[in-house]
């Protein structure tokens, strides 16, 4: 059962190259913690997973690859609502893109209150390649922020 | 209104082909004025599968073959399972069965919320997605939320079940790897009947929109079974008559190459008809064995059977939700755990066929398996493949009412008949290129 107000942090990615930089920050966060209580963790691999995750959520953190044009291993860090979410475009059409995702959540009345996108520059997406050299050292600076914004969050959201 | 005098050939502008799995490109050809010939080009992989699979251990095959679809992994599981099961000769547990009867449900309740709220409403509606709907009104927020809790009562039975609810991960030749405790399973049944109820409601109000009246002369293709909704076992089945086993399924269909698609075209071996699979056909060969909530539901919005209209589509599937969701509940009350989550076996050589149903229709897996256990041949015939006839009957059909609309609404009216057919064509971009061409 989940948390009533918890903070609801939620990798998303796939299997190809720098697009699991999500699903590998969750993996770090798992194993070497660092979080205030009262988070969940999730990775997911579809936008629509991610709509299933947010239920009692007292704020969000959706951490993601981003293909910007800026240089590989950039941190990237955008608050809900943002123009820069609102044009991407899904990666299927069977599937809901993360952004796609909080577009839907946010017309349904899902979101919570405060949500904020983390996310790193990707190099390549190759297909069945591992992470590139650029957001593998870029994924320790990713967690801290991931567990910085945490923190605030659960400060703000407690309003101790 | 009038419109511009016909040209020799109008390519009319590139389109998202919205809502619809993969890519698109259709030609229709005009003589005259008059509709002569539609081609849908579409691309799948199966073939790639097939040629990669041979060499391999037949137990990789429901693992390997899950992965050419994101949405019905675990039909490809369940075939291919099926199918080297009956190569080697192994009967699994009566508790086995039901666990994979549960993991399919959980398959078609999300894929058939997903394409009924999301993919096909907005057709009805005059919207371009769910997040138009949810914003147009508080009505249809709440249309799009059930389509969600649907969604996600499926994947809870995936993911319990399954391991996880994209690609699951436990079942193998012989059973499942692990099997869920007793507990977890029957926690599943206040959640599931919650659903159940959304179901039912889905059917009413999918009912209630306006939904064109199209007639289609297809044959229909299902499994048959006497006593149950067929999902993982039945007889093969059509309209026209056909009653024989899942091993004589290439007997009955055979695959084509078409110059215009890199899909292989499936189509009915000697007999001159288009054999249509998928939710129309296992609703017009086993109504009758649905279960008691979805007849009547199904009777309630007036549902026909045999039912030849594919817009109506949309009720069938909320109606198969129902029966998908009466089924789990009756599932997870009822089943215990095996003595072992998978029979042991040894590899043989052989052949193995079967036949399941996924969300999209017929699914046929063959696999000819050598002495120790390896794939020489195996044989992938996709409900997609099948329905590509039938899509481009119908929209032949269609075409004479759009073809001489201005292109924003002739590329609208054809992606609504692709549409009704949720097609699932796996492949990395998204377009209908539409081009009318008028011949000399």
């Amino acid at each position: 059962m989940s948390t009533p107000g918890a903070i609801v942090i939620v990798g998303c990615g796939g299997a190809a190259g720098d697009d699991a930089a999500g699903l590998a920050v969750i993996a770090r966060l798992r194993a070497e913690g660092g979080l205030p209580p009262g988070v969940r963790l999730h990775a997911v691999t579809s936008g629509e997973q991610l709509l299933d995750l947010l239920d009692d959520a007292a704020a969000l953190i959706v951490v993601d690859a981003v293909a910007s044009g800026a240089p590989p291993g950039t941190l990237h860090r955008l608050r809900w609502p943002s123009a820069r979410l609102d044009g991407l475009r899904p990666g299927s059409t069977h599937q809901l893109g993360p952004a796609a995702a909080l577009a839907l959540a946010d017309a349904l009345g899902m979101l919570p209150p405060e949500v904020v996108a983390l996310g790193v520059e990707l190099d390549r997406a190759t297909p069945a390649a591992g992470l590139g050299e650029a957001v593998a050292g870029a994924l320790p600076a990713l967690a801290d922020a991931v567990r910085a914004e945490a923190r605030r969050l659960a400060h703000a959201t407690t309003g101790a | 209104m009038t419109h511009p005098p016909p040209r020799r050939t109008r390519t009319l502008a590139v389109s998202a082909l919205a809502r619809v799995e993969g890519e698109g490109a259709l030609t229709i050809r005009t003589r005259r004025g008059r509709v002569v010939g539609a081609e849908l080009r579409i691309y799948e992989a199966p073939r790639l599968f097939e040629a990669l699979l041979r060499g391999r251990d037949a137990a990789d095959a429901p693992d390997v073959t899950a992965r050419i679809c994101g949405i019905c992994p675990v039909a490809y599981q369940m075939s291919a399972v099926a199918a080297v099961e009956q190569a080697f000769g192994v009967f699994v547990a009566p508790a086995a069965a039901m666990l994979r009867r549960l993991l399919y449900c959980g398959e078609w309740i999300a894929s058939h919320a997903l394409h009924v709220h999301f993919l096909h409403a907005p057709d009805f509606l005059g919207h371009d997605g769910a997040l138009a709907m949810a914003q147009a009104s508080p009505e249809l927020a709440a249309v799009v939320r059930r389509g969600l809790r649907l969604k996600q009562a499926g994947s809870a039975i995936m993911t319990l079940v399954g391991g996880r609810d994209v690609h699951p991960v436990s079942p193998c030749v012989g059973g499942f790897h692990a099997v869920p405790r007793v507990a977890a399973v029957r926690a599943l049944r206040d959640p599931l009947r919650r659903a159940l109820d959304d179901a039912v409601a889905t059917v009413a109000w999918a009912a209630g929109l306006d939904i064109p009246d199209v007639a289609v002369a297809h044959e229909w293709m299902a499994l048959r079974h006497p006593d149950e909704y067929p999902i993982c076992s039945g007889r093969l089945a059509t309209t026209g008559g056909l009653d024989a086993p899942v091993e004589a399924f290439l007997d009955h269909v055979e695959e084509v190459q078409v110059p215009w698609s890199t899909a292989l075209h499936a189509r009915r071996r000697g007999r001159d008809v288009v054999h249509a699979t998928g939710p129309l056909a296992r609703w017009n060969l086993n109504a009758a064995v649905a279960t008691p909530r979805a007849r009547e539901a199904a009777a309630a919005a007036h549902l026909p059977v045999p039912c030849t209209n594919p817009a109506l589509g949309i009720v069938v599937r909320a109606v198969e939700m129902v029966v998908a969701l009466e089924e789990a509940v009756r599932l997870v009350e009822t089943w215990e755990p095996p003595l072992a989550p998978a029979v042991g076996w040894t590899p043989r050589a052989g052949v193995g066929h079967a036949v399941t149903e996924a969300p999209r229709g017929l699914l046929y897996h063959r696999y000819v398996i050598d002495d120790v256990g390896r794939i020489v041949e195996a044989r992938i015939v996709p409900p997609t493949s099948q329905n590509q006839e039938a899509i481009e009957a119908d929209l032949r059909q269609a075409a004479a009412g759009f073809v001489a609309l201005p292109q924003d609404e002739a590329v609208l009216a054809a992606e609504k008949v692709i549409r009704h057919w949720d097609p699932c064509i796996s492949c990395a971009t998204h377009f209908l290129r539409l081009r009318v061409e008028e011949a000399r």
